[in-house]
């Protein structure tokens, strides 16, 4: 083996390892944002009830639901996790 | 001949550009199969084994990305089901919280239930979705 090609080697070598590096940030923000979407679309989806709620008449129950809903948007369903 | 690296490195880039996914477990044999490169390169003398072995390598790279693909699918679904799991757990804590305090036949506790119910349900819930 030439020491080019020893070269060419080990820079390939350098770039597959810098791709995985890569992959796993990647992977990291690609869960990351696929939660943080499912929660959004959650408050989202019970805000929308709680308009319903006021509209039909329900006041309370559209309140405490619309106050739910921003404490999700707060994280708080996983600060009751937390130790 | 030597080892077409150019090709290589193209090869890599279209990956990099097509998002290239994901890990776990095929992160692990990449790493293995990286590691077997670095130890054929210390046996120079077998260059022409090197050579083979990194051509299939790159080409087990691309089968890798199908796999990685999969593995990314089942990891950003399980992010999601669980988060939602745990929503639905929070809003039923709060639901028998309210309910608990202010008695049966509560409202409030009742849309709790509801909520709770409708948020485990992946139908009920992406009906809403656009």
């Amino acid at each position: 083996m030439t020491d080019a090609e020893a070269g060419n080697i080990g820079r390939l070598l350098a770039e597959l390892s810098a791709e995985m590096a890569h992959m796993r940030e990647a992977h990291a923000v690609d869960v990351a944002r696929a939660a943080a979407e499912e929660r959004a679309a959650v408050v989202a989806w019970l805000r929308k009830e709680a308009v319903s709620h006021r509209r039909d008449g329900f006041p309370i129950a559209a309140y405490t639901m619309q106050e739910r809903a921003d404490a999700i948007e707060r994280g708080e369903h996983r600060r009751e996790e937390e130790p | 001949m030597g080892i077409d690296t150019d090709a290589m490195r193209a090869r890599l880039r279209s990956y990099r550009q097509s998002g290239f996914p994901n890990y776990c477990m095929a992160l692990d044999e990449l790493e293995a199969l990286l590691s077997e490169i670095e130890a054929q390169r210390e046996d120079a003398v077998v260059y022409r084994s090197v050579e083979t072995s990194l051509t299939l390598q790159v080409e087990e790279l691309q089968a890798l990305t199908q796999r990685m693909r999969e593995v990314r699918k089942s990891a950003v679904q399980a992010a999601v089901a669980e988060e939602r799991a745990a929503i639905a757990a929070w809003l039923w804590s709060q639901s028998v919280a309210t309910h608990d305090y202010e008695g049966s036949g509560n409202t409030a506790s009742s849309v709790y239930v509801a909520a709770a119910r409708a948020i485990q349900d992946i139908g009920y819930l992406r009906k809403e979705k656009p």
